[in-house]
């Protein structure tokens, strides 16, 4: 390789890893104990009346200020200044306020003194030694506390414990605290309701605010209905709350969410009801605009908000078709957006529209669209090809094809021709605040490996099977039953190594030894081989290679439906592409292809590249799965034989045990990484692969 | 009285064409009853229809792969009962039985088709010797099927046994039309 060409690569690796996300808001850099605090209610001990508590610490050389401040509005400021080191300072007593516990009978004497002393053990440690008297029904009597403020290690939160020499049962009084301002963030519930004539309207509005506002940090999430085909909604906000310390306040209805937020506006946007793509290009003004997208009926609610109309579509594209509609939205905002990031706003199609993806489209001020990329819709497929044409290379087409357009291996391959690749679906959710959170300091990504470097178990004569789910961890089974009591490999969208870093660190420490996570689809985004220019192939494969570093994956998926599905087209591949992923993929140990069943196999110093010989289709019942499985044995006769299966995405672990248990002693699941293994060790399949015509020479 | 006589006339035909004038004729078109029927592996939505002709000492059993009415794929079988069984290159990779599996037909090899009537010109019984790929390589799967006329010749049940495959696939169809 040129030395220009590798300095190419690596500038293009680089970019294409690290899209550093914007520092999350009023998050101080300060990570020691001085500061301010303020508390997670959460994961705190009740505070009766007052609810809330804030805590300053500063430091002046050998004194300490503390200022403790129970409640908001309505509370009680404990302010003293304390020398370090041990030293009585005798503080009198102002006010009869027992702020902890106000509802309880107890209360300070107006007028007798609190002995405090304190010390600064280390820098991440502060100790307060007070006696106080206090006085309840029967009369005063003296009394002890101990305070202690502990930073955590990575200096995000700080724990205040306190023991009281009246208090001896119960649980210990713990405070955890977090930076004041930090972490702080909104969260709007979504109806299901995306009807074009029902509630849609209210909820393009929320993404759209939701992909404005979060341009200023993460500030907002969205909690999409329980059906939602990304399960993990709500699992990952109880992740941010509760692992990333993260406080949210609920905001109810378009109302409050505007009054709230108010601030990151500029204006409005009126898409009409009566022309769906009118939304579609409105969430592209949106972007450009910083304003949100409103049907006519939500116009009262933002003017209440003083916001001013930036465009209004009612009307303006009635009768026109979607490619008149798109060639106008290019010529006049084309110039303005992005050109690494592009939304397809398709999925659902006709009367419903779930356009979650909008948020990170708003945020990245992208271009909307669902044109068709059937070659047969010449005018849509070309306006698709010439925007795709326009974008810079390895760019992400982000969302979906629309489901009433065309079909997923033809926006795929229109896409992967310019070596963009895809990242799916219209319903992604959240991404514009996802991509903001990093993971957790000092966090790794560790997989699961089952083999040691260099252990090659020695296969049986056996029917090994493993089994892989469709579709990436976020859809489909990982919170379904089952999970973790078979060997089972998950798809893993590498692309979360920066645009979301705690999310992937959600799914990491969740999965249990029996979750193998693996590299996907065909290179960093779902891209088909075939389709894309060979040279822009390898370098999204190097792309791959370092995001699988990052996410310590050491398998690798291809599929490619470029020309045609399994049944009626042809989805292997041919050697010199399988080369390419041996090349660029050196840490691999082996390489799984398809999606339904596909044919490509080969070996390569060991490392496997197979194709699935099963797809369990959600439909099938049990019995003919385990039959259909067996005769799969059957016909493959030598042993071991290898039996890779793909699960489609709704089908929980729970279902595919119990198919499994039925196949009988011959046999045997194992982790998908021992299974590449033996079969790198022992290849009883045919190398195959797809053999392209030969090129007439003149 | 003319669409009583029609229906007549529909019900006897079979028997009049075949030639078997004892009974029901296999001969026509038939559409599957999925709700009675081994679940099929069949791509997408594709269903299965038949078209069986029996013409002097001929048999043409044709199983239409349909896609939205439209026939994808056709697997004809031809074969004289009783005879000897009929060679033909297998002209697709596509293997219908089932997508789910890693199955190819073995395109450019030969397939063997044989058959005899079980109850002449009622129930019937092939065998097919056909050459496949798999991750493992060439090999062959027998399969033996028998039509079998039943509910006065309205239905017809298709047992499959595959020699690879333990359990046998059984489809339930009903008479579509009665060819001319």
């Amino acid at each position: 390789m040129k030395r220009s060409s590798v300095l190419v690569l690596a500038v293009m690796l680089l970019a294409a890893l690290a899209p550093a996300p914007a520092a999350p808001p009023a998050a101080p850099q300060d990570k020691g104990i001085e500061g301010s605090w303020e508390l997670i209610r959460d994961k705190s001990t009740d505070i009766d009346l007052y609810a809330a508590l804030a805590v300053e610490l500063r430091f002046d050389g050998p004194g300490l200020t503390l200022i403790r401040t129970w409640g908001v509005g309505r509370s009680f400021r404990d302010s003293l200044a304390l020398p370090l080191g041990g030293g009585v300072t005798h503080v009198p007593v102002k006010s009869r306020v027992f702020p902890s516990n106000v509802f309880m009978g107890l209360m300070m004497p107006v007028g007798s003194v609190r002995d405090i002393r304190a010390w600064r053990p280390d820098a991440g440690t502060v100790r307060l030694e007070e006696s106080f008297r206090l006085r309840g029904s029967q009369g005063e009597s003296p009394a002890t506390e101990t305070g202690l403020f502990t930073l955590s290690p990575d200096g995000s939160t700080l724990v205040y414990e306190v023991n009281r020499s009246t208090r001896t049962s119960g649980p210990p009084v713990k405070y955890l605290l977090k930076r004041a301002g930090s972490a702080d963030g909104y969260v709007i519930r979504l109806e299901d309701n995306w009807e074009v004539a029902g509630k849609l309207s209210v909820q393009a509005f929320m993404i759209s605010l939701q992909g404005i506002v979060n341009r200023s940090g993460p500030r907002v999430y969205i909690l999409y209905p329980e059906n939602w085909p990304f399960t993990y909604v709500q699992s990952v906000y109880d992740f941010y709350r509760d692992k990333r310390n993260y406080s949210f306040r609920e905001l109810h209805g378009a109302e409050e969410a505007i009054a709230a937020l108010r601030k990151y506006v500029k204006g409005y946007v009126v898409w009409d009801r009566n022309v769906r793509s009118s939304l579609t290009v409105a969430f592209t003004v949106a972007g450009l605009e910083d304003a949100v997208v409103v049907s006519e009926d939500m116009i009262p609610v933002v003017e209440r908000a003083g916001l001013k109309p930036v465009e209004d579509f009612r009307g303006k594209f009635t009768g026109w078709n979607d490619t008149k509609i798109y060639t106008w939205a290019y010529e006049k905002y084309w110039d303005r957006c992005s050109r690494e990031y592009i939304i397809w706003l398709g999925g659902d199609a006709g009367p419903v529209m779930k356009p979650a993806v909008a948020d990170w489209g708003i945020f990245k001020k992208c271009f909307f669209s669902d044109l068709s990329c059937r070659v047969t819709d010449t005018t849509e497929y070309a306006l698709a090809a010439k925007l795709l044409s326009e974008m810079k290379p390895m760019s992400l087409v982000m969302g979906w094809h629309s489901y009433g357009k065309d079909l997923e291996r033809e926006f795929v391959r229109l896409t992967s021709s310019f070596g963009h690749r895809v990242i799916g679906l219209h319903t992604l959710p959240n991404l514009s605040f996802s991509a903001q959170i990093p993971a957790s300091p000092g966090f790794r990504y560790t997989n699961n490996h089952h083999l040691k470097p260099g252990d090659v178990p020695t296969p049986g004569k056996k029917v090994y099977v493993t089994c892989i789910q469709t579709d990436g961890m976020g859809l489909g089974a990982w919170l379904k039953p089952g999970r973790g009591e078979i060997p089972y490999a998950w798809e893993a969208e590498t692309n979360y190594t920066w645009m979301a870093p705690a999310m992937a660190e959600y799914f990491y420490s969740m999965a249990t030894p029996n979750d193998f996570l693996i590299g996907c689809l065909s290179g960093p985004g779902y891209l088909y081989p075939k389709a894309v220019p060979p040279k822009l192939l390898k370098q999204l494969i190097a792309i791959s290679r370092e995001q699988m570093k990052v996410l310590d994956l050491n398998v690798f998926e291809t599929m490619d439906y470029s020309e045609g599905a399994t049944v009626e087209g042809n989805s292997d591949l041919p050697k010199d592409i399988v080369d390419m992923y041996f090349e660029g993929m050196p840490e691999a140990i082996g390489f799984v292809n398809g999606y339904a069943p596909s044919y490509t196999f080969a070996v390569k110093d060991g490392r496997p590249f197979m194709s699935y010989d099963y797809y369990l289709s959600p439909e099938r019942p049990e019995a003919d799965a385990v039959a259909d499985l067996q005769e799969l044995a059957r016909i493959n006769p030598r042993r071991p034989y290898f039996e890779l299966l793909h699960i489609r995405e709704s089908s929980d672990v729970k279902r595919v045990k119990g198919i499994l248990d039925k196949l009988g002693p011959e046999f045997e699941v194992v982790p998908l990484d021992v299974f590449l293994a033996m079969a790198g060790k022992d290849p009883t399949f045919k190398e195959r692969f797809l053999v392209r015509p030969q090129k007439e020479t003149r | 009285m003319i669409a009583r006589a029609v229906a007549l006339t529909l019900l006897i035909l079979p028997c009049r064409l075949s030639g078997f004038p004892d009974g029901p004729s296999i001969d026509g078109t038939w559409t599957s009853v999925p709700a009675r029927s081994t679940e099929i592996a069949a791509w997408k939505g594709r269903t299965l229809g038949l078209a069986i002709s029996v013409r002097g000492d001929r048999v043409s059993i044709v199983h239409n792969w349909l896609d939205r009415g439209q026939v994808a794929y056709a697997d004809t079988f031809r074969f004289v009962p009783g005879g000897k069984a009929v060679r033909s290159v297998v002209c697709s990779v596509e293997w219908p039985d089932n997508w789910l599996m890693g199955v190819l037909s073995s395109a450019g090899d030969e397939r063997t088709v044989s058959g005899s009537w079980q109850v002449e010109g009622s129930d019937i019984r092939t065998v097919t010797v056909q050459p496949v790929v798999t991750s493992q390589g060439k090999t062959t799967v027998t399969t033996t099927r028998e039509y079998v006329l039943g509910d006065g010749g309205n239905t017809l049940t298709l047992t499959e046994r595959r020699s690879s495959r333990p359990t046998p696939v059984v489809l339930v169809f009903e008479r579509k039309e009665v060819r001319p």
